[in-house]
């Protein structure tokens, strides 16, 4: 049995090991190229949108409204876009002590520091308002019987998710007590939410 | 005295060589290739090519980096449309000759029509992963829409024009029909509607030019046009297809037809429920279509029929848009 198990250790051993250790380094490689290249598209397209709604905000004077179609983009992942006023307690880092607004993975202030992109709005507060989310219960209405009960909230969303296709926002500009106010609206057709 | 196990002389050769020639090709992939380094239509190309020739599996890994580009047809100021953007691309007009002005107008929406089918690779190649409604492309949460199917669309380009121009020329001059079928394509022997069905058709067949004819006022009021690749996956028959998304291209689209043997290469469709086309500078635009069974990555044909779609549309007609494409690829 001994001589059978040596005899099974083929003399080059060392070159297949290194072999597969250099196939699979390739392709995590590879795979890491696509991750990252995927990565870069859609940040590209985040960020190319938020220089958009600054550069629209900023072509908007003062009482100032309309509505703007944007490009949305299909990606891996969800990108958001939440807007910070200066007073705002929680805030991005890299706004500093102004008003701004942010696209990322996540509409946290954390995942606009690391992983999003922002842009300065001069002005005193920003008004963001997605989706009206709706919010769905299961209810017991038999001893094996459930019922989902969806309604819609009263309130929107504090952000908005960019679509995979394309989208309005209505933005607008006013002075309320003495201070710049930007809003931000999503308004897609209704068909569509 | 060779001992077992140890490494023969021309193994480390053949070791070092491997080792090399992968970091080779990486750095030529990863360096000279960098495509997000590359601008333009030639990074879209590229990235085109890489992902209809990329295995089936990692196709939806491929990014496609197309960026839209802007045109702006102006007489020297800036188009209000694209006000806050970057890079747009301003195509000036002679003021003092209207006609060369139009002339103009058409040439770039053609072309622009022309780069777009060009650069997609014309409707031949797979670029939205056809046959894998259950794979990658499944987790895309767009809505269904044309024949209960997911469209996935890129836009080419954005073409608009300034105010200035739409009050002194007459939009109504504008027949960029006619301009794509009387005009050769740069560097081609053959004019637009040619190249558009693969050489079938020459002229206009007179219901196709009665079609593109009618008029739908409503679908004027607009200063810009989104140049928009469409491509969907169908199991229904080339020929069903083609008919089905003329209905959604406006109803009357050249089709080349080589995927469905010897069938007279233009469809007219009665519907005009959605009217697409260039619907500022003319009621109905002739739609260039490639309706076949799309190839995968090694050139064999897959179960599916693809339908591909250049056309343009009104760029603020949200709903209308999204009609048509349930998801965008590409940089805005």
């Amino acid at each position: 049995m001994r001589k059978r198990a040596s005899q099974f250790l083929p003399e080059n051993v060392v070159s297949i090991i290194i072999g597969a250790i250099i196939l699979i380094g390739f392709g995590l490689g590879v795979y890491t190229w696509y991750q990252t290249a995927q990565t870069d598209t859609e940040f590209a397209s985040a960020s190319s949108t938020i220089r958009t709604i600054k550069g629209k905000i900023d072509a908007l004077k003062v009482g100032q409204e309309n509505d703007f179609p944007f490009q949305g983009f299909a990606g891996k992942q969800a990108w958001y876009i939440k807007g910070y006023s200066n007073t705002t307690i929680n805030r991005p880092e890299k706004c500093f002590f102004e008003s701004c607004i942010c696209v990322s993975p996540y509409p946290t202030p954390t995942s606009c520091d690391n992983e999003g992109n922002h842009e300065i709005i001069d002005a005193g507060e920003i008004i963001i308002e997605g989706v009206f989310p709706e919010k769905c219960i299961t209810v017991k209405t038999g001893p094996e019987d459930y019922d989902t009960i969806c309604t819609q909230s009263e309130t929107p969303d504090d952000f908005i998710i960019i679509p995979k296709n394309f989208y309005l926002l209505h933005i607008s500009k006013e002075k309320i007590n003495n201070e710049v106010t930007v809003a931000i609206k999503f308004n897609r057709p209704e068909n569509e939410q | 005295m060779k001992k077992r196990g140890e490494l023969t002389t021309s193994q480390i050769v053949g070791l070092t060589l491997t080792i090399g020639g992968f970091a080779v090709v990486l750095i030529f992939v990863l360096v000279y290739l960098d495509v997000g380094k590359q601008v333009g239509k030639d990074a879209c190309s590229l990235s085109v090519l890489t992902r209809a020739t990329a295995n089936t599996k990692v196709e939806g890994l491929v990014p496609l980096k197309c960026t839209t580009e802007k045109l702006c047809l102006t007489y020297g100021k800036d188009c209000n449309q694209f006000i806050g953007e970057e890079k747009t691309t301003p195509i000036v007009l002679p003021k003092e000759n209207d006609k060369a002005a139009i002339e103009l107008i058409e040439a770039a929406t053609a072309n622009a029509l022309f780069d777009c089918w060009k650069v997609m690779g014309q409707g031949k190649l797979n670029l939205f992963g056809a046959g894998k409604e259950a794979g990658i492309f499944a987790q895309a949460t767009a809505l269904n829409n044309l024949f209960g199917g997911k469209s996935s669309c890129t836009i080419c380009s954005r073409v608009a024009i300034q105010d200035e121009v739409i009050k002194k020329i007459d939009i109504e001059e504008i027949d960029i029909n006619h301009y794509m079928e009387e005009t050769l394509v740069p560097g081609s022997s053959l004019t637009y509607l040619e190249t558009f069905t693969d050489r079938q058709v020459r002229n206009y067949p007179k219901t196709v030019e009665d079609e593109l004819g009618k008029s739908f006022p409503e679908n004027r009021n607009t200063n810009e046009i989104a140049i928009i690749f469409m491509q969907i996956l169908t199991d229904k028959d080339s020929l069903a297809a083609a008919v089905e998304t003329g209905a959604h291209t406006g109803g009357a689209f050249a089709l080349a037809t080589k995927g469905i043997g010897g069938l007279f290469g233009i469809v007219v469709s009665s519907a005009t429920g959605i009217a697409a086309g260039f619907q500022t500078f003319s009621d109905r635009q002739l739609a260039a279509s490639y309706c076949a069974p799309l190839s995968d990555d090694f050139g064999s044909s897959v179960n599916l029929n693809g339908c591909t779609v250049v056309t343009g549309m009104n760029y603020h007609n949200v709903e209308s848009i999204n009609e048509f494409c349930s998801r965008i690829e590409g940089n805005p």
